[in-house]
């Protein structure tokens, strides 16, 4: 503890110097802009900077980094709660209430809400990373195949939850979802399946692009085919939004399961933020009074995505400073960024480099503060954004969507794909099928089938063995306990409302 | 979510199963071992589409009633999904830039009848916008083509 408290005090004097300081502003700026707009991911936004931090001192270089990863993460909720499209995967969840309330008229209150969230997601992950990082860590080493196969029913298990009022209808969007993300090579073989020839399909289905496809698209359609749609807006101050901030405290059970979701999801390596969001939006939905409200524009579900998947940036760098196991793509590529100044993780980067450690993690914190006035100031240039008329926003958000697809690979192949999932995104909407457990199942195909497999191997390939080993094991029982719990209360939820 | 027309949901149903068998056979022309999970995944979707299509049959008969708004109703999609086609097909061509303006003006003055000041205004001045934060910002080369 008082190792701790020495690093905190060597790393807060680093931050008194003013170029580091700028350095967080623009890394936030940054972050804000690259989060916002839909195709660009807190990944590529963190590896297109690395490069210019070789210059800089180790502590500088990774604050500007980290200051990235903080403010992508939640600006990507600006475009989900706007236009209906999520700025990063991390913020899919978020749209399922965000657009909804943009569309009540409340669209100034989701985005201060959601800003809110985020930075209490992740200050509070950030303080289990500044003084629980060491025994956290522990838990990542504790998930092998079987553990990881088990996480991915258990998020499937969500489906049930997001598909209220017609959830065979949700189990079928769901499995198409895991389906599609089996197109591509298979994880263990390496056999190219079901990409009809197209070599950018050899590496799956690509997230971001069928995000934007499936959201966009069918809004666009939706708003230029009902001449008589305009979003309501309220008139959204700075000010004005700043005083909604605080109504994010009216939901504090929300925000502690959430973050403590957050921190979980992200020691586990490879979880991702998008599962995160999604596993918080569930359980702000199964614990609240008014399940039913969620998905027609109830705040709790905005507050619960947020926070959830802010909260995921402290804990993915829990096991990549410890271990040097990276949560998450994104803290894969923080890990490079710290080999590159020549730091090794593990036990000796909060002993030897305890100033540039705890400057870094000082630092986030100071990130997390530095978005809302600015992630705000472009979410009011986005409110009045979205009073234009649908026939000139619609064109522009279908532009935007066209370059957020060419923007990730550089390839036109992606808006070709961007435009097919467009088409069925539409279909999906005629035929009144939920398109998130779709979203859902394509975040967590590729790991149940990956992972499966990987078990499999392990036990070559005996069924029997693999289900002894999940019910003794003490983490597999936990997760299957949540998963059935999971899928209990679901059906649960759903035969009350069909009752009523 | 309220359930659809009978006959609406006896379509979904079918096109679901249909589209799952399709898929399903589609399996065979891969090694077994790389296609377990979407197999499983396939015989699961048939399943449910069956199950689907059961509960549509059951539904009350649709009242009779012409529909005369099908055609209008996928006209404006179906105008929407030929544009960004064709728009794609044009970046490919004559380039991001020349393409972009001729879609941004061509779908303004489509839906919206607009004065072409403002669309040509808006065309370029969103088109400057994504070049500054795409193209300089970040730094991704835009598709040239034949023009810009």
């Amino acid at each position: 503890m008082e190792l701790i408290f020495n690093g905190i005090l060597v790393g807060a004097s680093i931050l008194f110097d003013p170029y580091i300081i700028l350095l967080i502003l623009l890394g936030t700026v940054l972050g804000v802009v690259i989060g916002s707009l839909p195709g660009l991911t807190s990944t590529m936004g963190v590896a297109l900077l690395v490069p210019v931090t070789f210059s800089m001192p180790p502590a500088y270089g990774l604050s500007l980094l980290g200051a990235i990863y903080c403010s992508s993460t939640y600006a990507g909720a600006i475009s989900a709660i706007l236009i209906n499209i999520p700025g990063t995967p991390s913020n899919c969840s978020t749209l399922l209430d965000g657009y909804p309330m943009t569309k009540k008229g409340q669209g100034s209150l989701a985005i201060a809400l959601a800003t809110s969230a985020s930075c209490i997601g992740g200050l509070l992950s950030n303080v289990a990373l500044l003084f629980l990082a060491p025994p956290l860590a522990g838990i990542a080493l504790m998930f092998g195949p079987m553990e990881y196969f088990l996480i991915a029913l258990f998020g499937v298990s969500v489906i049930a939850s997001l598909s209220e009022g017609n959830m065979i209808k949700g189990f079928i969007s769901g499995i198409a979802g895991l389906f599609l993300a089996t197109i591509g090579m298979h994880p263990i073989t390496g056999d190219v399946r079901f990409t009809l020839g197209v070599p950018e399909l050899f590496s799956g289905l690509p997230l971001v692009v069928a995000l934007i496809g499936l959201y966009s698209i069918p809004e666009v359609i939706s708003s230029l085919s009902d001449r008589t749609h305009k979003i309501e807006t309220q008139d959204a101050a700075v000010k004005g939004l700043f005083g909604q901030m605080f109504k994010v405290f009216e939901y504090k059970m929300i925000l502690l399961r959430s973050t403590v979701i957050g921190i979980i999801v992200g020691i586990v390596p490879g979880a991702g933020s998008s599962i995160a969001g999604f596993l918080a939006y569930d359980d702000a939905k199964k614990s609240s009074k008014d399940p039913k409200s969620f998905g027609t524009g109830n705040p709790a579900g905005v507050v619960s995505s947020e926070t959830a998947n802010n909260a995921v940036v402290g804990g993915s760098l829990i096991p990549t400073l410890t271990l040097g196991i990276p949560g998450n793509a994104v803290s894969a590529v923080m890990l490079g960024g710290l080999m590159i100044h020549g730091l090794k993780p593990g036990p000796e980067l909060f002993v030897t480099n305890l100033d540039v450690t705890y400057a870094f993690i000082m630092s986030m914190f100071l990130a997390n503060l530095a978005f809302v006035p600015i992630g705000l100031l472009v979410a009011k240039f986005g409110v009045g954004f979205i009073k234009m008329p649908t026939s000139i926003l619609g064109p522009l958000v279908i532009t935007l969507g066209v370059i957020g697809s060419y923007a990730l690979n550089t390839s036109l192949v992606d808006v070709w794909i961007m435009l097919a999932v467009g088409i069925l995104g539409y279909a999906m909407k005629e035929f009144n099928v939920p398109r998130e457990p779709l979203v859902l199942g394509l975040v967590l195909g590729t790991m149940a089938e990956g992972e499966l497999a990987r078990a499999l191997s392990l036990v070559h390939g005996s069924v029997s063995k693999l289900l002894f080993e999940m019910f003794t094991t003490p983490i597999s029982l936990i997760i299957i306990s949540l998963t059935f719990l999971s899928i209990f209360k679901g059906i649960r939820v759903q035969i009350l409302a069909n009752r009523k | 979510m309220s359930l659809l027309p009978r006959k609406k949901e006896i379509m979904f149903a079918l096109m679901m199963t249909l589209i799952s068998l399709a898929l399903l056979v589609s399996t065979y022309n891969y090694s077994s071992e790389s296609v377990y999970f979407p197999r499983f995944l396939m015989w699961l979707q048939i399943v449910f589409s069956l199950i689907l299509w059961i509960r549509a049959i059951r539904l009350p008969s649709d009242p009779i009633t012409v529909d005369q708004t099908a055609k209008t109703r996928l006209a404006i999609p179906f105008q929407i999904f030929t544009a960004i086609s064709l728009y794609i097909l044009a970046i490919e061509f004559i380039g991001y830039f020349v393409a972009t303006i001729l879609f941004l003006a061509g779908s303004m003055y489509l839906f919206g009848r607009h004065r072409w000041l403002v669309v040509v205004g808006v065309s370029v001045g969103f088109l400057l916008t994504i070049y500054i934060l795409f193209g300089l910002l970040i730094g991704i080369r835009l598709p040239e083509g034949l023009l810009i």
